[in-house]
């Protein structure tokens, strides 16, 4: 094998060998996208680095010949006073498991390349890179960086190699029963910036509405933004018609992006871009985490669409998920909301107001609502008896919203002092997972095949399987 | 005599007492809830015994003598250390039951429970030395670090009932009889500390 893996897309790689994200870095290759350059340093050379204590001769020439290829992929230099290149590294194995290194960025960082960096991306940027690759460095790797971008390189390739045998990880091999060969592989990457004020930002995009499975591609922007502010919430994005009113080549080099992209995997997918000085960059894909419902249609639309095979689509969506959909709901015309908080735990039910546990017990049979300010641990089979528990102090850590998602029981908290309590006797329905208390005895409407299309579709499908008899 | 506090407050904050429960309480449960039953403290059931509105009073009577007769400002003072530990537990439940972005956890990711243990194990160490003080100083208070020893023991083994089922004498269920417990020897109420931000 030639070292070091270049993740060029040339031939397809074995995601035990080199892990998840860089399988994923050379498969975005092999599909013509373009994905920051990036090579790997195979588990192999993990022993020889944790017995010596050091990268061994073999590790460093595939490290230097790697990097040498990323500059000229990209006509930067590592440490360079001009157009400066920062890399990452990452650990990759083919099984994820506490202890294992986090990723370290903007190794290269050093005066000169700040200089550099300053000027084509701003002070204050540069300052920003200063100051967070300092910390993850040590906090990661353990030291403070040394001031040559080399010596930081090699250091962070070595610890992400001996975490391998973190306490935590070999714990929780361990407990797993999983042998302790295996090990970890390193991944540099090169890295792009969304910040600047020309034609550069950053971005998620859904190939399909995380919310209800719609078709419409759902996505942010973010111009000028790093990674991490968009994905951490901290900004405030704009829509991807931002992106194609200011870069429309580039939205539909996106777009064009990630129809292959789900074509490919033949599943929804949930993009993270950066485009930095008007070159769209893709730096990760996966499958797009969607809310129940989404699962349930997001698989009928791709099986209509000829992606999936029925037997396909029915592995896309758990009975839970169905369920979900088929779900009783509130229908809540016209309906007077009494009291809201937050929702500690799903399902609704209706019941007359009872504000003791002693008393929802005695009249448990009529179907009883506890009011309570906070509950304590003698409420307990109160809590049992009523068919939804409702409070006005505390969030969701406590004593009643823990209880009661142990009991599956519905239950709403902090409503506010004096609003529940004040609802003795009344008739009401409780709808946990909207943390809403509304008056009098709600209609519920539980959806059918008969009803919606995609449930229809799915009972077909179940009938073809097992035709009841 | 201390047993009858012991008793009546495992009475109180079980709302029923069976025998097998008393016994978590106090070595000598069963003629101690004979005693109670017998001076109609308790009323006896199927189900297990519960507070009769004399119990509660004699209860209430108790705590607050047991209040008067300790060290308050030593109470105050480990109470005060306690808060921080209460924290910490509350969020290492939240994060059992719950996933990141607040959706039930469906438990199908070991490695995802695996972190949650193991963050209750490291809760749990963290908190022994105050529970030993704390039972040092009340020593009635004794069966709480022994409670919460044996259901993180269980929860180690793999019995995950024992994290936070209200059921079962779980790591939660206990600990936060102990914050229960704890309110009433300091006269604080609940309601408040809730406002307060403390006990909820």
């Amino acid at each position: 094998m030639t070292l070091p893996i270049y993740l060029d897309g040339t031939v397809e790689l074995d995601r035990a060998e080199v892990g998840g994200k860089a399988w994923s870095v050379n498969h975005l290759r092999r599909l013509g996208l373009p994905v920051p350059p990036a090579f790997t340093l195979p588990t192999a050379l993990g022993p020889a680095t944790i017995a010596a204590g050091a990268l061994p001769e073999t590790a460093l020439t595939a490290l230097a010949d790697g990097m040498r290829w990323l500059e000229a992929e990209l006509g930067r230099g590592f440490g360079a006073a001009d157009r400066p290149l920062f890399v990452s590294v990452r650990s990759g194995a083919a099984q994820s498991m506490p202890g294992m290194m986090d990723t370290v960025l903007n190794i290269g960082t050093t005066e000169d390349t700040l200089k550099a960096l300053a000027g084509e991306r701003g002070e204050a940027f540069a300052a920003d890179v200063r100051r967070r690759f300092a910390e993850l460095y040590a906090r990661i790797v353990g030291a403070a960086p040394p001031p040559d971008a080399r010596a930081q390189l090699i250091a962070a390739v070595e610890a992400v190699f001996r975490s391998w045998d973190s306490p935590r990880a070999v714990a929780y091999r361990r407990h797993h029963g999983l042998p302790d060969d295996g090990g970890t592989a390193v991944t540099v990457q090169a890295m792009v910036f969304g910040n600047g004020a020309e034609a550069s930002g950053t971005g998620v995009l859904f190939t399909r509405t995380p919310l209800d499975g719609s078709p419409a591609p759902f996505g942010e922007w973010l111009a000028g933004g790093q990674g991490e502010d968009v994905v951490s919430g901290r900004a405030d994005p704009a829509a991807l018609d931002e992106l194609a009113q200011a870069m429309p080549t580039v939205h539909d080099q996106l777009l064009a992006a990630a129809q292959t992209l789900e074509r490919d995997a033949r599943e929804v997918q949930d993009i993270e871009f950066t485009v930095e000085d008007g070159a769209l960059w893709l730096l990760q894909t996966r499958a797009a985490k969607r809310s129940p419902e989404a699962a349930v249609r997001i698989a009928v639309a791709l099986h209509r669409e000829g992606r999936l095979s029925r037997d396909e689509a029915l592995t896309r969506f758990s009975d839970d998920d169905l369920a979900t959909l088929t779900r009783p709901r509130i229908d809540a015309n016209g309906a007077t909301v009494l009291a809201t908080g937050e929702p500690a735990s799903p399902g609704i039910a209706s019941g007359v107001v009872v504000t003791s546990a002693f008393e929802a017990e005695e009249r448990a049979d009529e179907g009883v609502v506890l009011a309570t300010a906070t509950t304590d641990p003698d409420d307990i089979h109160g809590m049992i008896a009523a068919t939804a528990v409702i409070t006005e102090l505390g969030g969701a850590t406590s004593h009643a919203a823990v209880v009661s998602r142990e009991l599956g029981r519905t239950c709403v908290v902090g409503c506010g002092p004096g609003t529940v309590t004040g609802l003795a006797g009344r008739l009401v329905t409780v709808d946990g997972g909207a943390g809403r208390v509304y008056a009098g005895v709600l209609p519920i409407v539980a959806p059918t095949a008969a009803d919606d299309p995609d449930l229809a579709e799915i009972a077909r499908w179940r009938a073809q399987i097992s035709p009841a008899c | 005599m201390t047993d009858a506090l012991v008793l009546l407050q495992a009475a109180r904050l079980k709302g029923r007492l069976t025998l097998a429960v008393a016994q978590l309480f106090s070595a000598d449960a069963e003629a101690g809830v004979a005693a109670l039953e017998q001076a109609g403290y308790l009323q006896g059931g199927p189900a297990g015994g519960r507070l009769t509105p004399a119990g509660r009073d004699e209860l209430a009577r108790l705590i607050a003598a047991e209040r008067d007769a300790a060290d308050v400002r030593l109470l105050e003072r480990l109470y005060a250390r306690f808060d921080p530990h209460n924290s910490e537990l509350k969020a290492t439940i939240s994060a059992w039951q719950l996933r990141p972005d607040g959706t039930p956890n469906d438990h199908a990711d070991p490695a995802y429970d695996a972190e949650a243990i193991a963050r209750l194990q490291q809760a749990h160490d963290d908190a022994s030395g105050l529970l030993d003080e704390l039972a040092t100083a009340v020593p009635r208070l004794g069966h709480y670090p022994v409670r919460l020893g044996a259901a993180a023991r269980a929860v180690e083994q793999g019995d995950t009932r024992f994290v936070a089922n209200p059921l079962a004498d779980s790591y939660h269920q206990v600990w936060f009889e102990l914050h229960e417990d704890l309110l009433g020897l300091l006269g604080r109420d609940r309601e408040a500390e809730a406002m307060a931000g403390r006990a909820e």
